[in-house]
């Protein structure tokens, strides 16, 4: 139960996929345009994501160690067409603005990327937690980038305004130049966090030792080897 | 990007400093000392030997050890009339040395000389040419222009002497003074006079060779200084042990015994180092800040200068601005920026790989133009070690 | 590090410096430097005060202003000494004032000099480590952002002037020959507040070249590169294309080639890359002009030169002794 808690919650923060595994990052530029939009995305990869996870770790001991990257691709692409249907079918609006990008969510590097490290390896209970936290994350990523570029580009959330009246929106927010400075300053932002949190972490342990100056310095060293 | 002149004119005749009251003799590691704390020694008697080779270290004047340190014996003066005697007896041995000297060649040359307090030893080296740079190695000496002009006899013995020890076939002498008196002799036909433009970094032995043989790093040449040579017609004209070594402090050239205190040297001069000044032992572009006065003059010291606090921006750990003055300047067309870049974060093998950093000829330049005032002098020699040592780990 | 031992000559003992070699110095620091430059803007900043009155004024103040405080806080953010001292904010600041036009709004000069500083330069380690100018990211950033807001065009409005490269792009040829040489060199026309004072921009320039401050093979080559590409274009059609001298001395040339494009960080420091690197750029500039929907493309084509920089410094000699 535990494990699967700690598997589950790695996604929701220190596995992020755009902001700390550095995957997924074409759709996470592309279609974070609007919140509306990210969350989309993010809602269309936590079903393929989740399913994939489950049903490739269904069929893990089954396919050849030699063909396993082909399988897990058929797998994911019989996935993403039912998705596309689905949203074509109930989300036409937001099937249309994701564009292309719902059908590139098969080659999407978090889907095979779960399916190579974890579901062919985990049984299925861990495969279906760990794919959802990841996809929760990712649609937490996608839409917090969404918000923050259509609030400061459009001046509105979800297609509602929130800013002042004589607010000029930032043009180029919305536009790809927006998009690498905003995902370059949050995993900035995320790294100095977890710098800050990784010393206090230390700072704390290291009070019982005498006569060291806990400085941090240690966990920062370890940190910055993981990264 | 000035350009400094290394022309000194003729310079002063040499100033003697008076003998100090204590003497601070040093040496390098592999010597032992060959005389026992208070013992008596007379001038010229031999202080220290290499293990390896003949080379000894005698004691500049007649008095008594004090103190025996590594790589270091402190000797006092004596102050009794036994001087006069001693003197009546050295110039018999030394002009049976003299004439013993002038019959030998080559590594027998090498040591006798060694002997008698000079290390020619790698001088004897198979060679193809000798290049002598009789530059002034820095703009603002002037022991050269004193050297060429009023002890052109010393000269023109180690000159000669230079020649019966090393093999070479042709003989470069490269110089911006006026050196036609010293040829005359016909014994020192074969050296070729050159004279490039005077201006700093062409003191640099590299360029000094380039100068005269046109290539860059040729093999089998040999580079020799003027103060070398210099010492070693002291000792091949008088026949006596080296006591004695020219160099210049304040713009004037002086000869103090081997040993002199610094301390000594820049109060006869007049200069009197205060809080937070730099006292520079030979040159102020590659020479390094003696943190203890009682440094002793060595025989391979050229030069002591002082620095007044505050005359020039301090040198700080700022970043490089990549203005790229020091790629002008520097004469062994580096990217010093680069170099110094990579040393200050550890890429020692870059350094090598990328960027060369074993041509650098430690000229200083860089650090003289540098407008973030970074240490980039010891950035390169950083460098050249770190990369060295990777070199021979791997 | 005491001497002086007392018994040897009676000096008194004093504490020496025992730094590394070389010890001795040209005297030209960073500040030093930044000081030129900024006296190289003073003629153009003040021929903007004469022409805009306070406007000029104020949009330089606030940009200064802005610059110092925002490097003041990354630097405290950022755990490190405060770099205000050498007085690259103050010069970077300026530069993307010089860009404006003088009746720009307050807020876009703030968020423009802010991601100047920020973006531009602290956030890669402070001076020397931007690679491209800092001062065209923040400036480029606004004109893209809020085009209306920041176009001269569109702000200057109270002025009988007008934008020669506007004319040219919308009307053609034929809709400059009513600008005079003279005109275009005293800044009689519709730009930046600094970089229209074309005269004084060169002047300025030439005093650093002079100084030393900046080479002298990067402006030559930016210049060379513009009046070389537009020439070849004049000389294929000259009823549409505007003469070289016309487009060195509108828009933001002048002002690129001495004081933007010879960032120390984002040039070049050999000659040949130097010159690849100017030529480079003032041929971009060209294009955009003729090919892009920008009226003036300078920004955007010194920041596409930078970002080739590092490979143009691959052209360089072998060092000394190397095969």
């Amino acid at each position: 139960m535990i494990r699967m808690w700690k598997e589950f919650s790695k996604g929701l923060w220190k596995e992020l996929p755009p902001f700390r595994l550095m995957l997924g990052l074409c759709p996470t530029l592309a279609v974070t345009a609007s919140a509306n939009d990210g969350l989309g995305m993010g809602a269309a990869v936590i079903f393929v994501l989740t399913l994939s996870n489950v049903l490739i770790s269904l069929v893990r001991k089954i396919i050849p160690q030699k063909v396993r990257i082909a399988c897990y691709i058929a797998i994911a692409a019989t996935l993403v067409v039912v998705v596309e249907l689905l949203m074509q079918a109930f989300a036409y609006p937001l099937y249309q603005s994701l564009g292309i990008f719902v059908p590139l969510i098969v080659v999407n590097c978090i889907i095979l990327g779960r399916a190579e490290a974890f579901a062919g390896k985990n049984p299925v209970h861990l495969a279906l937690v760990d794919g959802l936290g990841i996809g929760i994350g990712y649609m937490i990523s996608l839409t917090f980038l969404g918000s923050l570029r259509e609030v400061l580009g459009k001046g509105t959330w979800f297609g509602h305004p929130v800013m002042w009246d004589g607010f000029e929106p930032f043009g180029f927010m919305v536009m790809a130049p927006g998009a690498f400075i905003a995902l370059g300053l949050i995993v900035g932002a995320m790294n100095f966090l977890n710098m800050r949190m990784a010393k206090k972490k230390a700072q704390g342990a290291l009070q019982e030792m005498d006569g060291c100056a806990a400085c941090g310095g240690c966990a920062m060293a370890t940190k910055s080897r993981e990264l | 990007m000035q350009r400094f002149s290394l022309d000194s004119g003729p310079g002063n005749v040499p100033e003697q400093v008076p003998a100090p009251d204590e003497f601070i003799v040093s040496f390098e590691a592999d010597f032992v000392a060959c005389v026992a704390k208070k013992a008596r020694v007379e001038a010229g008697a031999a202080l220290a030997r290499a293990q390896e080779r003949s080379l000894r270290i005698h004691a500049p004047v007649a008095g008594v050890v004090t103190d025996i340190g590594p790589g270091r014996i402190c000797m006092a003066r004596a102050q009794d009339a036994d001087d006069a005697a001693d003197e009546a007896k050295a110039p018999q041995t030394a002009s049976e040395t003299k004439q013993a000297l002038d019959a030998l060649q080559g590594a027998a040359l090498a040591e006798a000389l060694g002997t008698l307090g000079v290390d020619a030893f790698a001088l004897t080296l198979p060679a193809k040419a000798v290049v002598v740079n009789a530059l002034n190695p820095e703009p603002g000496m002037v022991w050269v222009g004193s050297a060429l002009n009023h002890c052109a006899d010393t000269v023109r013995a180690g000159l000669r002497a230079l020649q019966r020890l090393s093999p070479a076939q042709t003989w470069y002498f490269v110089t911006a003074h006026e050196a036609g008196g010293l040829f005359e002799d016909e014994s020192l036909s074969r050296y070729a006079v050159v004279r490039p433009k005077p201006a700093y970094p062409a003191s640099m032995d590299a360029l000094a060779v380039k100068a005269a043989t046109g290539k860059e790093l040729p093999e089998g040449v040999l580079a020799v200084g003027l103060h070398d040579v210099f010492n070693i017609g002291a000792v091949a004209l008088t026949g006596t042990p080296l006591t004695e070594t020219i160099f210049d402090v304040a713009g004037k050239t002086c000869r103090a015994a081997i040993g002199t205190p610094a301390a000594h040297i820049l109060e006869h001069c007049g200069l009197q180092p205060q809080d937070g000044d730099i006292v520079a032992l030979n040159g102020l572009f590659r020479g390094r800040a003696l943190s203890d006065l009682r440094h002793g003059i060595g025989k391979a010291d050229i030069s002591l200068a002082v620095v007044r606090a505050g005359t020039y921006p301090p040198v700080s750990d700022a970043p490089c601005v990549g203005c790229g003055r020091c790629i002008d300047v520097c004469p062994a067309r580096l990217s010093p920026d680069m170099i110094s870049r990579c040393a200050e974060f550890g890429l020692f093998e870059k350094c090598r790989k990328s960027y060369y950093v074993e041509a650098c000829m430690e000229c200083g330049l860089c650090g003289f133009v540098c407008v973030a005032r970074r240490p980039m002098l010891q950035y390169m020699r950083l460098a050249k070690q770190e990369s060295a040592s990777l070199e021979v780990r791997s | 590090m005491k001497s002086g031992n007392p018994e040897t000559g009676g000096m008194v003992p004093c504490l020496l410096i025992g730094e590394s070699a070389p010890h001795i110095h040209c005297g030209r620091t960073i500040r030093g430097l930044m000081l030129d430059i900024i006296i190289a803007m003073l003629p153009s900043a003040v021929l903007a005060i004469v022409y805009w009155g306070v406007d000029a004024l104020r949009v330089m103040a606030l940009a200064v202003a802005v610059a110092v405080l925002a490097e003041a806080a990354c630097c405290r953010l950022m755990g490190r000494k405060s770099s205000i001292d050498d007085l690259n904010a103050v010069v970077v600041g300026l530069l993307v004032a010089f860009m404006l036009p003088a009746g720009v709004a307050w807020w876009a000069v703030v968020v423009g000099v802010g991601l100047s500083i920020c973006l531009g330069k602290m956030v890669f380690g402070g001076i020397g480590a931007n690679p491209v100018p800092a001062a065209l990211v923040g400036y480029a950033a606004i004109s893209v952002c809020w085009g209306i807001h920041v176009d001269p065009d569109t702000v200057q409005l109270a002025t009988s002037w007008s934008d020669p490269l506007t004319k040219l792009k919308f009307f053609g040829a034929a809709g400059i020959e009513k600008f005079g040489y003279a005109d275009l060199l005293f800044g009689r026309q519709i730009g930046g507040l600094g970089s229209a004072n074309v005269g004084m921009i060169l002047l300025g320039g030439l005093y650093l070249v002079a100084r030393r401050t900046v080479r002298w093979q990067i402006p030559l080559a930016f210049l060379l590169g513009t009046a070389v590409v537009s020439g070849l274009f004049y000389m294929a059609a000259p009823e549409t294309y505007a003469p070289p001298l016309f487009h060195l001395l509108t828009g933001g040339v002048m002002f690129a080639a001495f004081f933007i494009a010879t960032d120390y960080a984002c040039s070049p420091s050999r000659t040949a890359a130097m010159f690849l690197y100017g030529v480079l750029g003032g041929a971009l500039v060209v294009l955009i002009r003729v090919y892009g929907m920008h009226v003036d493309g300078t920004a955007f084509a010194v920041l596409l030169a930078s970002l080739v920089v590092p490979y143009c410094v691959l052209l360089r000699p072998k060092p000394f002794g190397v095969k």
